[in-house]
């Protein structure tokens, strides 16, 4: 067993050109997110694994990692959103609307958001999660209503809208799903939290009308199809990554004192931290054992979703523990002049309820391990009932 | 990265397993378990005819030099069986110390008994202020003339009580570094001035307390330089700890499958309990635990084999995995098996007692995470 990773001279060249022009653009932590994002996008890291020419780079699996890895070092891996890829991919197979090619450039250049509705993924829908309302009129369907939605940014680029075409329905088969330009006219938005990172928005249509061309997928499938999409695995199941956090926890630990003495050295607060610690280190072992399952073609069963479920635990015990050691300061935003971190703490605060992440689905991961064990036979079970 | 066992460590694995099937069904660990010493010489002598006390001892020592993460895959084994010895104590433990501390005589006469496993050795290092920092070694050696008298208490020592030899930790000399003032001595488990009485309670594997009446040790038996001996002493413990870790997560790996097992066949409701969601959740509970120690644990071990700096930390982060995530496994599998858990027959227990108990040898959580700030915040 060898659990040191060893890199090719390519991967490790790779890495010194990703840490060369994130040196030469160190200040960046300071810029908005709408900077940060253009930034990332004009380097083809916000979709690494798409081609050249869908505005990606081309990555492989392995490069990806070693630049997330260095994203994350350089405390810019917040900003690379999982949303982009999947809006790409929706958009590409989805979509005739005449904006197409332009929205995909845009979306793989960081300058057009990416918001979906907050909605909870995985299990059956919530009616009073569905508020808006879709109306046909001629070539155009009216939107009326008002939605909550998470995604970067302050201002919304595209906005995947799941709209009732029946109120009087039941929801299933009575959605449609609508990609909206953020700039339409009556729309009205109100940046609910988070500074930075994921932000939640409130939206309020007031008869928006879309083209019939930008709907996605066919009405009675928008719902399945947008769960479909959102669930499928991409690159950035590379993880949820709290080392940048944890190191700015224990920086933090060690250089505040709290009655002449530093927080880390208090026995409680070490522990904590310890812990953490810990539970981070397994994290990327768990990560590290499904990549390498999967390199060596060795079966992979509960492995991914226990991956999952013990970062989602991780990330959340990581939250608590910051607000117990730093008090009001990790709820604190990034424009505040004693922020620590650069706001970096209220990120990973806000991560853990609005980062599908880590905030959904943790009974899902643990169906799918419980499956996997042997526990109960819900695959079949389900088959039997679909067919 | 490569995460796969070598072909002689698959060899190790099924010669392990198929070893412990034959030799020691859960009855057996009961019987031996219960018996008076804890200990079973049949079994004991078997396990040398393997050459397992003998593997990661050099070859120029009559052992078999294999690697940590060998020796890793047995230990992983042995906790899955349960099984009892004083493989830790003595082939690993008191067999490091002697490696690290002592001249090449002392090795070269002493380090073949442990490898053929005619000799056992255990380390007497804990007393009443039960901890493993080296501020917990009081028991006192005064220099007299070519050698020292020993004088004191030892609590809660491993294989004591089937010893030939202990290995003595005790303080020449108090410093203001804890570290300095201790020495290695070994002392004959036999000697009049020696008395050894297994502790009483839910304890397992079995632990004794050593009371030594000013017993002289001659210069020859005083390991190293009599006040320098912590860094040998936190080797030999590190190794112990890589190893423990190992058989830790064996035991918490087994307690996963009984609670697995046994919530696939116990019905209720017309349904087995494990269509219960909350049933379930105690399983993944000890699915996750088992995870953690193995990976962490082997982890550990191959930092060891590499020489890699960082394998203080990684012993003591796996320590502090298996040392909560044993327990907590087993309390997830007694919640799945209610009453018939509790059935010593049944074979849950024995994993609870030894959980419980090994959750202290060697350090605590706690204590490794701790030890781990210390190592961390020093960077």
């Amino acid at each position: 067993m060898r659990f040191t990773q060893e890199y090719s001279e390519e991967q490790e060249n790779f890495r010194n050109q990703v840490k060369e022009k994130l040196k030469k653009h160190k200040s960046l932590e300071n810029f908005s997110v709408d900077s940060k994002l253009e930034y990332l996008g004009k380097q083809g890291w916000l979709i690494p694994s798409f081609g050249i020419k869908q505005d990606g780079v081309s990555l492989s699996e392995d490069l990806s990692r070693i630049l997330f890895e260095e994203l994350e070092n350089a405390g810019l891996l917040q900003y690379i959103d999982s949303n982009i890829s999947k809006f790409h991919q929706a958009i590409s197979s989805e979509i005739n609307a005449e904006y197409k090619d332009e929205w995909l450039h845009l979306l793989a250049s960081g300058n057009l958001t990416a918001w979906v509705p907050l909605i909870n993924q995985g299990s059956s829908p919530d009616p009073d999660e569905f508020n808006i309302i879709a109306f046909e009129d001629g070539d155009e369907y009216v939107l009326n209503g008002r939605g909550v939605f998470v995604g970067r940014g302050e201002n919304p680029g595209l906005i995947w809208t799941l709209a009732r075409i029946n109120q009087n329905q039941p929801i299933l088969n009575n959605i449609i799903g609508l990609m909206v330009p953020g700039n339409q006219e009556n729309l009205i938005v109100e940046n609910i939290i988070g500074p930075m990172g994921n932000t939640i928005h409130s939206v309020s249509y007031e008869n928006v009308r879309i083209s019939r061309s930008c709907v996605i997928g066919s009405s009675g499938d928008s719902l399945e199809l947008f769960q479909s999409i959102m669930s499928q695995p991409t690159e950035f199941d590379y993880g949820i990554n709290n080392n940048r956090v944890l190191s700015d926890l224990i920086i933090f630990a060690t250089q505040v004192d709290s009655d002449q003495t530093r927080l880390i050295d208090d026995v409680v607060i070490q522990q904590s931290v310890m812990k953490i610690y810990a539970l981070n280190h397994i994290s990327k072992l768990f990560q590290a054992r499904d990549h390498w399952l999967s390199k060596s073609n060795k079966d992979i069963t509960y492995h991914r979703a226990q991956t999952r479920k013990w970062q989602k635990e991780t990330a959340l015990q990581l939250a608590k523990i910051t607000r117990d050691i730093m008090g009001i300061y990790a709820l604190l935003g990034d424009k505040e002049p004693n922020v620590p971190a650069n706001g970096r703490f209220l990120a990973q605060q806000m991560d853990t309820i609005l980062d599908p992440r880590i905030a959904n689905a943790m009974e899902s991961d643990s169906e799918l391990i419980a499956i996997e064990v042997g526990l109960i036979n819900l695959r079949i079970n389900k088959e039997s009932n679909a067919s | 990265m490569d995460l796969s066992l070598t072909e002689l460590q698959q060899l190790l694995q099924n010669q392990a397993r198929e070893f412990l099937d034959a030799e020691l069904p859960k009855a057996r660990v009961l019987e031996i378990d219960e018996s008076e010493k804890g200990f079973d010489a049949d079994l004991w002598q078997k396990i040398s005819e393997l050459g397992w006390p003998a593997m990661v001892i050099p070859e120029e020592y009559g052992g078999s030099g294999n690697s940590w993460t060998d020796l890793g895959v047995v230990y992983e084994v042995l906790g899955q069986y349960a099984c009892p010895s004083p493989h830790l104590s003595s082939s690993v433990i008191c067999a490091q110390l002697i490696l690290n501390a002592a001249n090449d005589e002392q090795k070269h006469s002493i380090l073949p008994g442990i490898a053929s496993g005619e000799q056992i050795y255990a380390f007497a290092y804990t007393e009443a202020s039960y901890g493993w920092a080296p501020s917990n070694v009081t028991l006192s050696a005064k220099s007299n003339g070519d050698g020292y008298v020993l004088n004191g208490t030892k609590l809660f020592v491993h294989d004591a009580n089937v010893a030939d030899k202990l290995i003595v930790a005790a303080r020449t000399e108090i410093s203001s570094n804890s570290e300095d003032g201790i020495g290695l001595f070994i002392v004959d488990a036999n000697d009049a001035g020696v008395s050894i009485r297994t502790q009483t309670g839910w304890i397992g594997p079995k632990v004794a307390e050593v009371i030594i009446n000013n017993v002289k040790v001659n210069s020859s038996d005083v390991l190293g330089s009599p006040g320098n001996a912590w860094p040998a002493i936190e080797t030999a413990m590190d190794c112990g700890t890589a190893m423990l870790n190992l058989y830790m997560a064996g035991g918490t790996q087994r307690v996963y499958e009984m609670a697995r097992d046994y919530s696939q066949e116990r019905m209720a409701f017309g349904v087995p309990i494990g269509t219960f969601q909350r049933v379930q959740d105690h399983v993944i509970d000890a699915l996750n635990a088992a995870d953690a120690g193995k990976w962490t644990g082997f982890e550990a071990a191959s930092y060891l084999d590499e020489g890699i700096p960082d394998y203080k930390n990684a012993i003591s982060l796996s320590k502090s995995v298996v040392s909560d995530g044993f327990p907590l496994a087993c309390d997830a599998s007694h919640h799945v098996h209610a009453g018939i858990g509790a059935d010593l027959n049944y074979g849950l227990t024995q994993y609870t007692k030894r959980a419980r108990t090994l959750q202290h040898y060697l350090g605590d959580s706690i204590y490794h995470r701790k030890r781990m700030a210390s190592l961390l915040i020093k960077k």
